[in-house]
């Protein structure tokens, strides 16, 4: 009996410092040599490195990305999301599992289908230059590839919820006296709104990491805090520099969603 | 009256489904009709269409003489209670009661007030701050029908509100709901599929099946004069036997309404033999199977008493009479 006990204890100990060990190796050691990296020659030239102008811009570019794909997708993703799981259509089942597309194509891909799209060659490119409408190499571009790589984290989050709202809560709001707007703002919208912000967060987190579709589309004329790095690392040779955008680009999504969950969580335990 | 409420003609068809087929129905002001019937009979059904939640095929929905019909349910002042109870669970108790007196506008201050009513009217004092998921199913019934009385509805809707609860708290939430209503006065449509439910909280029973009301009436008119077959079987047990010595009629018979006897007791003659095929004890009364030599089955009602008075085992030969039956012209044909 005591053996086995001991036994027992012995397999979940080394499961657990196996687990660790490796995720150390893999995923925690790389990030702390960035760490040590951009600290190198002491905190001086790391604040110089991301207070530069140029730093500035790229951080500023991003986030205004990020907040505006995040708003493009609470509006696209909560009414696809409302289509997928309160009608039932043809071919819903289809449409549901396009969804995941953009999850498993690459990120090249996703930027050279808007290329070939909206660029010169495009179907759509020639007919918007003409109107004086830039996409390609501009700020709609890249917007239209962060919300494309996005989207399904919104409407992932949002389904579940939606799915689990009781159609009887919104028929006893509607007998209550509130019409159809105010039924769905006093109580559809509270109800989905940990999945709405939990889609937010992943959607804001993911576009101020976006980098692939973004090299594509944006030809050097934006330039966003990934594009930065590689601009620092690749072109300059500068990787104190890029270390140090690095370590921002690192802390800031990483704490957010952080915050956002302990949020999210409050928010379940009082619904 | 000015609250009465009336279904004329009332159909409602889901694809090829007719799930209501020209039902009429009359709820006087100020008294509880409930509507007994199955599941699948078409009785929430109903309660939607008179709430405006579902839009019927043909038909009117009149409130005091007049159609209803082209109001949407948040203008229509019904109350509805669902059988899930569909708390509002992002709310406190007070803000779930007090929900529709915010979308009518009223005054922080009466809201307020009301609330506090309410809440003592239903037995919830002390709970005002608790969210839904803090509640038990009784309480949380108790909160639906605070909230959907909260407004002064002119009718009170109650789609199966008890089906969840176990039978004790049942028991005392339908007695409450009885309470409440008188000292409200709300007409109030209460649907079940459970007969001792109905009879105890209906002023007036109405027996639904297959999309049509079957009879409605007291409960005394019910068990006792039931109109057709269905009612006679889903209100209270039934015989449906061949009158011995009468071909093709069929007539009903309670059990109640047959007496057994040795066939040995020289004191009595007449009535049918049978066998005392089976017994089940009910309490205070016995309910036995009597298997009569035409080969149908009998299933009679009598005390404990009277059982040991007669002297009846299992397997005797018994003498059967019966005292009272009911047929049904209209299903002879």
């Amino acid at each position: 009996m005591d053996r086995r006990r001991t036994l027992g204890q012995l397999t979940k100990w080394s499961t657990i410092s196996l687990g660790v060990v490796l995720f150390g190796f893999l995923v925690i050691l790389p990030l702390t040599s960035v760490f040590k990296f951009s600290f190198q020659d002491g905190v001086g030239p790391f604040i110089d490195a991301v207070t530069s102008e140029n730093a500035l811009n790229a951080f500023k570019n991003s986030l205004v990305i990020a907040g505006i794909t995040t708003c493009i997708n609470m509006v696209v993703g909560t009414l696809l999301a409302f289509a997928i799981t309160k009608y039932d259509f043809p071919g819903r089942s289809v449409l549901k599992s396009l969804i995941d597309l953009p999850i498993a194509i690459p990120t090249a891909v996703v930027g050279l289908s808007l290329m070939m799209l909206y660029g010169p060659m495009g179907m759509l490119g020639p007919i918007l230059q003409e109107n004086g409408i830039k996409v390609v190499m501009a700020m709609p571009g890249v917007l239209l590839a962060h919300v494309f790589v996005t989207s399904p984290f919104m409407i992932r989050s949002l389904c579940p919820v939606l799915e689990k709202i009781d159609r009887n809560v919104e028929e006893a709001a509607l007998t209550l006296g509130a019409n159809k707007t105010k039924t769905f703002f006093f109580v559809t919208l509270p109800s989905i709104r940990s999945g709405l912000i939990a889609g937010s967060a992943l959607t804001f987190t993911r576009s101020l990491g976006e980098f692939g579709a973004t090299l594509f589309i944006a030809g050097g004329m934006i330039t966003t805090g990934p594009l930065y790095i590689y601009y620092l690392s690749d072109s300059s040779f500068d990787f104190q520099g890029a270390t140090s955008i690095a370590v921002v680009l690192m802390v800031l999504p990483f704490s957010l969603l952080l915050i956002l969950n302990a949020v999210v969580r409050k928010m379940e335990v009082r619904i | 009256m000015r609250g009465d409420i009336e279904l004329k003609g009332l159909s409602v068809s889901f694809g090829k489904e007719k799930v209501l087929k020209k039902l009429d129905l009359t709820v006087k002001e100020g008294t509880i009709m409930a509507i007994l019937g199955p599941s699948g009979c078409g009785k929430s059904t109903m309660l939607r269409v008179i709430s405006g939640l579902v839009p019927q095929n043909n038909g009117v929905v009149l409130l005091g003489g007049k159609s209803i019909d082209r109001l949407p349910p948040h203008r229509r002042k019904m109350g509805f209670v669902f059988q899930n109870y569909s708390l509002f669970p992002n709310l406190t108790v007070s803000r779930n009661i007090g929900f529709g007196m915010r979308m009518m506008k009223m005054k922080r201050r009466d809201i307020v007030k009301r609330v506090d009513e309410l809440v003592s009217l239903v037995g919830l004092s002390g709970m005002e701050k608790k969210r839904p998921h803090e509640l038990s199913g009784g309480q949380k019934q108790r909160v639906a029908i605070a909230r959907a009385l909260a407004t002064y509805p002119d009718v009170l809707l109650l789609d199966e509100p008890f089906g969840a609860l176990d039978a004790k708290i049942r028991k005392r939430i339908r007695r409450d709901l009885r309470s409440i209503q008188r000292e409200l006065g709300t007409t109030t449509i209460f649907v079940t599929h459970d007969q001792e439910e109905a009879f105890e909280v209906g002023d007036q029973i109405s027996v639904m099946n297959n999309g049509v009301i079957e009879q409605n009436g007291s409960a005394m008119d019910l068990y006792e004069r039931p109109g057709t077959e269905f009612v006679s079987r889903f209100v209270g047990n039934a015989n449906m036997i061949e009158l011995p010595g009468e071909e093709g009629r069929t007539v009903m018979i309670r059990p109640e309404d047959i007496s057994l006897r040795k066939w040995e007791d020289d004191d009595w003659t007449g009535g049918t033999k049978g066998k005392l095929a089976d017994l089940i004890h009910l309490g205070p009364l016995i309910e036995s199977s009597v298997l009569l030599d035409n080969g149908d089955t009998l299933t009679a009602l009598m005390s404990r008493s009277d059982f040991h008075l007669k002297g009846l085992k299992r397997n005797d030969e018994v003498r059967v009479k019966i005292l009272k039956f009911r047929s049904f012209k209209e299903e002879n044909i």
